[in-house]
């Protein structure tokens, strides 16, 4: 480029400058304001058209730590993101019912995944069982409390039983299920515990009170526990046998106005692959029975 | 259920009613004390006071939990004995308390910086000495804002759930309150009782603010 040529483009450069920035300052305040703002989010929005969004998976209370990871591992093998809204199973059923844009929903009960379906919210094609777990009794680590099977609860000789509630959250559910079935000399297990219940909001809730409170066990999931000694509490007994209906995590698609979110049912199918499988596992939730896992 | 509503209704009203009587002179005292002295650490003393109105109700209830569970400074292996704090009505006093007393502080302390202190210094002059002054002089002036302010906490300890379900337990029965009964019912799907709870729970709430209106308005 010649040096004129130069100057010249120096020059216009100048010009166009010193001409936009006085054709900034003339002009009304909202004229200006709604140019800059359209130029900011013209800016804005022309980034990342062709990064797909991420795919939003509303999933239990008990499934984050092991559905972060899950979702990590998603994102470094498809480019995907996964964003995550953990809760209670009935609150984030409420939260879809009133219309949340979630893509994929995993319930802690089949009873919220069977509602929504039968309301048209969720897709029955695609419910699926992914996860099961097991309920763990738990004490203080400075309890003397000891279990051999679950039918000596009723004798234990603690003031409290923490479970979350069992009137609406489903590991509570669990629990005095498990408990109305366990049959002793005196009656089920729930008639001999039942007085001293103390609902807690959630089974997180219900395990803290565990670790403050020597005169109180709690029964809570088996994977809340996978790192007992760090949450403060020692498990008493690890029940095997499945409360009825037996825990399972039940997935299904979102519908929202009819249709289903591009992405969400490659994450679903992911959910229930191998590498998802090897990371639910080490956090506490095996894999169901294989002949109850396919959809209805 | 009426029944359950009754129960409910009367524990919310004991418990915000116990706190307000146990935390409510020595919140107005501190409200007073930060109005009138300028003393180091004021600003501070004013922001930690205030961690309940920021902290998310259900962290304040953990740090109690930790507080008064055993093996926390207030548990009974330091002290010695049981305070009997835990998943009891004297918890959900506790709890209450705790998330009130940014309120009553507050407002008492605005109450106190708006009586002008140089009555205080007048009176001190007429050979009254700091109580007296206090009583019969500052408190009077004070009395229908330090009123809104105890009245404030009490709607705040009536409507306090988050802390209180950490602490004293949602135990139906023995401890569930008002709140706590709200958040159950809701929970569980029982709209029906979980609206009426919430009525009644309007109600007094109604009712209280505008007693509060009322005294800050004032009758001459």
């Amino acid at each position: 480029m010649t040096g004129v040529r130069r100057a010249a483009i120096r020059y216009r450069a100048r010009d166009l400058l010193s001409m936009r920035r006085s054709r900034l300052r003339r002009g009304p305040l909202l004229a200006r304001a709604l140019s800059l703002g359209a130029a900011v989010a013209m800016a804005l929005s022309g980034c990342d058209d062709r990064v797909p969004k991420p795919v939003l998976v509303f999933a239990a209370a008990s499934l984050e730590e092991a559905m972060l990871e899950v979702g990590a591992a998603y994102t470094r093998s498809t480019g995907v993101g996964v964003a995550l809204n953990t809760a209670g199973s009935n609150v984030l059923a409420r939260q879809i019912e009133a219309g949340a844009p979630a893509d994929l929903f995993v319930s802690a009960d089949a009873r919220w995944v069977d509602e929504l379906i039968a309301r048209g919210h969720l897709d029955g094609a695609s419910r699926r069982e992914l996860l099961g777990n097991r309920l763990v009794v738990i004490a203080h680590p400075r309890a003397s409390f000891s279990l051999a099977t679950l039918g000596e609860i009723g004798g234990l000789g603690f003031r409290h039983l923490s479970l979350a509630d069992p009137e609406s959250v489903p590991a509570g559910r669990y629990a005095r299920s498990l408990l109305a079935h366990t049959h002793t000399a005196v009656g089920t297990a729930w008639d001999q515990v039942a007085a001293r219940v103390v609902p807690a909001p959630d089974v997180r809730a219900a395990l803290a009170l565990v670790a403050a409170e020597p005169e109180a066990v709690g029964i809570v999931y088996r994977s809340d526990v996978v790192d007992a000694a760090g949450k403060g509490v020692v498990v008493l007994l690890e029940v095997d046998r499945e409360p009825d209906p037996p825990i399972r995590y039940v997935a299904a698609l979102v519908r929202r106005a009819g249709r289903l979110t591009p992405g969400s049912v490659e994450l679903l199918d992911f959910l229930d692959g191998e590498e998802a499988g090897a990371i639910f596992d080490r956090h506490g939730f095996p894999r169901p029975p294989r002949t109850a896992r396919s959809s209805r | 259920m009426p029944a359950d509503i009754a129960a409910a209704l009367e524990r919310s009203l004991l418990v915000a009613s116990v706190a307000i009587a146990v935390m409510g002179p020595p919140a107005v005292a501190l409200g007073y004390l930060m109005a009138r002295r300028a003393f180091p650490g004021r600003d501070l003393l004013a922001a930690v006071l205030g961690l309940p109105l920021v902290l998310p109700p259900t962290a304040i209830g953990l740090l109690l939990l930790r507080l008064f569970g055993s093996g926390g400074p207030l548990g009974r292996e330091v002290l010695g004995f049981d305070l009997g704090i835990l998943l009891t009505w004297r918890g959900a006093v506790v709890a209450c308390s705790v998330m009130a007393l940014p309120l009553v502080v507050r407002t008492a302390r605005v109450t106190f910086e708006g009586v002008d202190p140089r009555y205080e210094a007048m009176a001190r002059t007429l050979g009254h000495g700091p109580i007296a002054t206090f009583t019969r002089f500052t408190l009077p002036l004070a009395t229908r804002g330090i009123l809104a302010a105890l009245i404030l906490g009490f709607t705040r300890a009536v409507g306090e759930f988050g802390a209180t379900v950490m602490v004293a337990g949602n135990i139906p029965g023995r401890t569930r309150t008002l709140a706590s009964g709200i958040y159950a019912a809701q929970q569980a799907g029982r709209d029906r009782e979980a609206t009426l709870l919430v009525v009644v729970a309007v109600v007094v709430g109604l009712v209280s603010i505008l007693a509060s209106e009322r005294l800050a308005r004032g009758r001459p």
